[in-house]
């Protein structure tokens, strides 16, 4: 069908009469059209109780035929397993504490140092109330085995309904966790033993040392401090916090579970 | 009249942008549209993602009603 102009006169409510011009130009078929919504994919999100914290959600986009699919895990806090800390002086001169990470089997330098072992709380990044922290990962099974790409550590916060990565250690801009070389990323089998797979990475993530890759310091004095028992004391919100500590997240799954997550789906 | 394909590009969670281009029309053409890039506040670091799968820059955006800018980030500032 050509584009075609049609002209036709109206009478409206105010008793005049108005010309009215339209166009119309083909799009599609009827079939492509309905095929093009048949074909399109459609994200889902799914909670599993893959244990009796029922923490995890399975999601992936129906319809799609890579075989993917991804599972995420609500994390209360995120650990710096291993850590000490370290009394520095801030601009205004007042004492906090930050991580201080050391090789395994290494003494931590400085007399300063207050040993993890010393310690009544393990140093974490701790959310704010209306926040929740999650660690996403995508999986693809092929040929009876399930692969995993890199973990990706984000915050939601339910006030300005954005999820963010946060400039932590150990963690690549865009919320990229540095699992390391030794961090499993393949299983045989195929879904039961993919979940099994998620649990035990979690646990890896969990516990793992953490070191000094990847830090940056001057964040660390605004967003990451601690008081002398190894408690996080300065969680700052987003809307207070600067944007190259809360970076907006640009990856397509995880904005997609935000917006389910938005429309409280989750809580 | 040259055929075109509508195509909602967006870039975080708030910022998108709707545009028309050529069927013929290939990633790379929005990846270096400096216009899209600077309306959506993206960098040029930034792959295409769709439905989970990242696009190669030589494939046609016509099959695509969505597609989404990830910032590419393997080091960190």
């Amino acid at each position: 069908m050509e584009n075609n102009i049609t002209e036709e006169i109206i009478l409206q409510p105010d008793g005049k009469f108005y010309k009215r011009k339209s166009v119309t130009s083909y799009l599609m078929t009827q079939e492509e059209a309905i095929q093009k919504v048949k074909a399109k994919p459609i994200y889902q999100v799914c909670p599993m109780p893959v244990d009796n914290e029922g923490n995890t959600y399975f999601s992936n986009y129906a319809g799609d035929d890579t075989h993917a699919f991804y599972l995420t895990s609500e994390i209360g806090q995120y650990p710096f397993p291993g850590a000490h800390i370290q009394p520095h002086q801030d601009e205004d001169g007042n004492t906090k504490y930050l991580l201080a990470m050391v090789r395994p089997g290494d003494t931590p330098r400085g007399d300063d140092v207050i040993l993890n072992s010393n310690l009544t709380y393990k140093p974490a990044y701790q959310p704010n109330t209306q926040e929740r922290l999650f660690i996403t990962m995508r999986y693809v099974y092929d040929d009876g085995e399930t692969y995993s790409d890199d973990p990706m550590l984000f915050l939601y916060d339910s006030v300005s309904e954005k999820s963010y990565a946060l400039n932590l250690p150990n963690i690549y801009d865009g919320g990229r966790i540095c699992a390391g070389n030794n961090f499993n990323r393949q299983q045989n089998g195929y879904i039961q033993q993919a979940i099994l797979l998620h649990k035990a990475q979690i646990d890896d993530l969990m516990s793992s040392l953490a070191n000094n890759d990847l830090r940056a310091r001057d964040l660390e004095m605004k967003y990451l401090t601690f008081d002398i028992e190894g408690k996080h004391i300065n969680p700052v919100s987003p809307k207070d916090g600067s944007k190259h500590f809360f970076q907006e997240i640009t990856n397509e799954q995880i904005l997609m579970f935000t917006t389910w997550l938005n429309n409280d789906s989750a809580i | 009249m040259e055929s075109t394909h509508t195509v909602t590009i967006r870039y975080g969670l708030t910022n998108s942008i709707t545009r028309s281009y050529p069927t013929d029309a290939r990633v790379s053409d929005i990846l270096s549209d400096t216009s899209v890039l600077a309306a959506l506040s993206a960098p040029e670091s930034v792959s295409a993602v769709t439905n989970g799968q990242t696009l190669g820059r030589d494939m046609l955006i016509g099959n695509y009603d969505i597609i989404t800018l990830e910032q590419q980030a393997s080091s960190k500032a």
